[in-house]
């Protein structure tokens, strides 16, 4: 027979377990880092709405905060300070050879995961080759744009032969990959 | 660019989008690089499966129908889909030659 003392245990037991799953179940959260791109003030507010939306469909606390850069959400991956965080492609290569970040899902845009950079001009400029820059003006993102600078920087290797400060009189950075082409 | 401060601008094949009809029709490309893969959604090392399945399928679910008027949320793109690690090697490739990466 089991004495009273026994189910007096198994149910404090019981209820320590319970406890400790409410416990875990409280602490379970999840923070997410966004890199600003071309309106800040619009992605903060999209940030909200959104881990809000997620919270609701996950059943726990999502959190979203907007880095300063591409630096600080590679490094907040790093601390552990966000669980997951939205990149370029770049820093994500920089991450994983960094810490072992993991890449889970790719944008998609027009039906493709992959885009392409490409150098813009003026149509009444004359110039139509990348060789007919030889001297002229540039603008060019931030470094740590794989569009506005990493890959360009690959083609003009490629195709002249040379890049900056050799080839062009002045280079401009213009920090978002999309902001060179209506700068001024 | 478009305003004539330089005479080339590097970006996105979709920059010019943010642009008015009137200057985009001022502007054209002359180059364009090697397919890049877009931005990644990425996970600290270690962070736990019952934490990342779930979150990763959330975000797939934006690409149904009724969800898809919340990517506008998230930098507005058209959806998600899995990726993994060999996706990036060309990255790592043109990292790896100028120094970014050893």
């Amino acid at each position: 027979m089991i004495s009273r003392r026994r189910i007096l245990g198994r149910c404090l037991a019981v209820i320590a377990l319970s406890a400790c799953r409410t416990l875990q179940a409280d602490e379970t959260q999840l923070k997410l880092a966004f890199v600003p791109q071309e309106n800040p003030d619009k992605l903060l507010g999209d940030v909200t709405t959104i881990a809000s939306i997620l919270s609701e469909r996950l059943g726990y606390p999502v959190k979203g905060i907007v880095t300063l850069d591409h630096a600080a959400a590679v490094e907040a991956l790093r601390n552990g300070d966000v669980d997951i965080s939205f990149m370029g492609a770049l820093p994500f290569v920089l991450a994983e050879a960094q810490m072992g970040a993991e890449p889970l899902l790719s944008e998609v845009y027009r039906g493709s995961p992959t885009y392409k950079g490409r150098v813009f001009v003026r149509r009444d400029s004359g110039i139509t080759s990348l060789a007919d820059l030889r001297g002229r003006d540039i603008a060019f993102a931030d470094p740590i744009s794989e569009s506005g600078y990493l890959f360009p920087l690959d083609l003009f290797v490629g195709s002249v032969g040379f890049f900056w400060p050799d080839f062009f009189r002045r280079w401009l950075p213009t920090g978002h990959a999309s902001d060179g082409v209506g700068v001024g | 660019m478009a305003s004539g401060l330089v005479d080339a601008a590097c970006a996105s094949e979709y920059a010019d989008s943010l642009l008015s009809p009137d200057q985009q029709s001022d502007i054209e490309w002359i180059a364009e690089t090697s397919p890049i893969p877009a931005h990644v959604v990425v996970a600290r090392p270690g962070l736990e499966d019952h934490l990342k399945q779930p979150f990763v399928e959330q975000m797939l679910s934006l690409n149904e129908p009724e969800n898809r008027h919340l990517l506008a949320y998230l930098y507005g793109p058209d959806g998600y889909v899995t990726t993994e690690p060999a996706v990036y090697e060309g990255v790592r490739e043109i990292a790896r030659r100028y120094g970014l990466l050893s």
